[in-house]
């Protein structure tokens, strides 16, 4: 078979930009397979927020509350991304609402994992300022 | 209809799933999904005698094997996506041959978003080539895929021919040929059309009577995996060539074989062959090629109608053996009435009036829209007996693959009739946009004016 023939959605190769941060998007992706990373840039430096592998989902922000994206993506080796586009997906939730009940699921786990990152920042920077008073 | 609405599914109640195809595995995966989410434990079996990892037609389910954008997409946010080997080749093109001549869809989304699969393990008598043995085409069964997923979220399958149903006091008691099988709290009849002890659900007597169906004729004949590249790609080919007796015929790509789908009146062998002997078929096999004398088939009943009160206490039909979308999609029909089934049994309950109110509604939307999908295939069946509307149709549908930027109106329509993808009320709403219709009118118009214009020069 030819390469692609058999696999759904998709390809991209390692270092692809699957989307830009700010740029506007009217799709989600899923990963069919391979690992994406989602990055903010500044400068020449890349923070790497999250690295998506299989079965993740990623973009449906934007879908939800139509504001430019809030991330770039990436893709790390040969990925396959399913792509849905804002209306088909709420065509598909407004008919069965239950379907979003995974990406809820999803989502309230990367809210509880943001909220510890934000809570191991917060102390280490408490840390650092008790380490550092004198100078303070 | 009782009035008993306290039957509720207690902590570690226990369900009987009977089949193993994709309503039961769909089933059983929202169940338990569910459960787990609010913090309950089912005891679920799964009762399927078939084994999905062997070839031949026995050990499937047979259809088409086509599962739809839409399918997939819901499947892959679900977190069920679908890959080689279980996609034997992912799809983004429809082509429509007709007499008059044929036309190339491309999908809207720009993406190859159909799958082909095999609902077994595959074909049986497989004529392959030398070339084909050394490089044995990967497959897993779609089906047999659903059923580890189904395992994996904690359901138990049973390698057991569920042979009889009775109800004693109101609770539905199942037997195998060894004898009583462990009572349920819950029986789901995921066992299709094509099983017998459908007939024993409805000898029930709860009110039940299975959907009306036609049968369908699937033969898988092999080509060899570069000739199912070269010649079909990624694209399905749907015949409209007026052949007596077939209502419609597609060619499906899939490994190292295609599939021959075909619905009508008494469909043989013959006309199959016949079929594939049309000048217009045959163009899109190989030259050398020379039809089959054998080739794994199956003729399975498909469903053209809905069933009656599929419901009871404790008793829930669910995909075929309920309501199934007309000629398209089955497997889509499965996964809304078992997700329908399964969200009904575990939030609500297992009484009647709990299907009846939380379930059903979910069978009559699929039953209220084979009406415009009967009505859909009718205006198809129309305009491909019609030459000018058929050619008008053709013209219509080339100029918008050549000028996307007109918008696919007409091959849209074509598209989701065809590929199951869109409700068919929401396809039929749609042809009646007023600039398809001038679209239609103009291109009337010019197949009228050729032809006067093309027997004014013979005169």
């Amino acid at each position: 078979m030819k390469d692609g023939e058999g696999s759904l959605g998709r390809d991209y190769k390692d270092g692809d930009i699957i989307f830009e941060e700010n740029s506007i998007g009217k799709e989600m992706y899923i990963i069919l397979t391979g690992k994406v990373k989602v990055i903010k840039e500044k400068g020449d430096v890349e923070t790497i927020l999250a690295t998506l592998e299989e079965g993740d989902f990623f973009g449906e922000m934007s879908l939800f509350d139509n504001n430019p994206r809030s991330a770039s993506v990436k893709a790390l080796g040969n990925v396959k991304l399913l792509e849905i586009n804002q209306k088909n997906f709420l065509k598909k939730i407004s008919r069965d609402p239950s379907l979003a009940f995974r990406m809820l699921e999803k989502m309230s786990q990367r809210i509880r994992k943001t909220d510890e990152k934000i809570l191991n920042c917060t102390v280490e920077i408490k840390d650092f300022i008790e380490d550092h008073q004198e100078f303070v | 209809m009782k009035e008993n609405s306290n039957l509720e599914l207690n902590d570690g109640a226990k369900i009987a799933v009977l089949g193993g195809g994709p309503a039961g595995s769909f089933f059983s995966i929202f169940a338990l999904k569910l459960t787990r989410q609010i913090g309950k434990n089912i005891d679920l079996t799964i009762y399927e005698n078939k084994n999905f990892s062997h070839d031949g037609p026995s050990s499937c389910n047979m259809c088409a094997g086509v599962v739809s954008e839409s399918l997939v997409q819901m499947l892959a946010i679900e977190g069920i996506c679908l890959k080689p080997p279980i996609v034997q080749r992912a799809i983004d093109t429809y082509c429509f041959q007709t007499i008059g001549g044929d036309v190339f869809l491309n999908s809207p989304s720009k993406q190859r978003g159909i799958a082909t699969v095999y609902r077994g393990g595959g074909p049986v008598n497989q004529a392959a080539s030398e070339t084909d043995k050394e490089h044995v085409f990967e497959r897993k069964s779609f089906d047999d895929f659903l059923l580890d997923c189904a395992e994996k979220e904690g359901a138990k399958v049973e390698n057991v021919r569920i042979e009889d149903i009775k109800l004693n006091n109101g609770r539905p008691i199942i037997f195998s040929k060894r004898g009583q099988l462990p009572d349920a709290d819950l029986v789901v009849g995921a066992c299709g059309i094509n099983s017998k002890i459908i007939k024993k659900f409805e000898e029930l007597g709860t009110g039940y009577i299975c959907p009306s169906t036609i049968k369908a004729y699937q033969s898988e004949i092999h080509i060899g995996e570069q000739n199912v590249s070269d010649l079909f790609g990624n694209v399905v080919y749907v015949f409209l060539i007026n052949q007596p007796g077939v209502k419609f015929a597609a060619i499906t790509p899939k490994g190292s074989y295609v599939t021959v789908s075909m619905l009508g009146k008494d469909i043989t062998r013959q006309t199959v062959m016949d079929f594939l002997n049309h000048p217009e078929v045959k163009s899109k096999f190989p030259d050398s090629w020379k039809t089959p004398d054998a080739f794994c088939r199956c003729v399975p009943k498909i469903n053209v109608g809905a069933a009656r009160h599929p419901f009871a206490d404790r008793i829930v039909m669910i995909g075929d053996a309920s309501s199934a979308r007309l000629y398209k999609d089955g497997i889509g029909s499965a996964y809304l009435t078992a997700k329908a089934a399964a969200n009904t049994a575990i939030l609500y309950g297992v009484g009647e009036t709990d299907f009846h109110k939380y379930y059903y509604p979910s069978c009559r939307k699929i039953n209220r829209d084979n009406i415009f999908g009967k009505i859909m295939f009718a205006f198809t069946g129309i305009i491909n007996q019609t030459p000018i509307l058929r050619e008008a149709l053709l013209n219509a549908s080339r100029y918008e693959q050549k000028h996307p930027e007109s918008g696919y109106k007409c091959s849209t329509i074509l598209w989701d009739t065809f590929t199951g993808n869109e409700p068919y009320i929401d396809i039929f709403l749609r042809a009646f946009n007023y600039k398809l219709l001038l679209r239609i009118l103009v291109n009337i118009f010019n197949a009228i004016f050729i032809r006067l214009k093309k027997s004014g020069d013979k005169k």
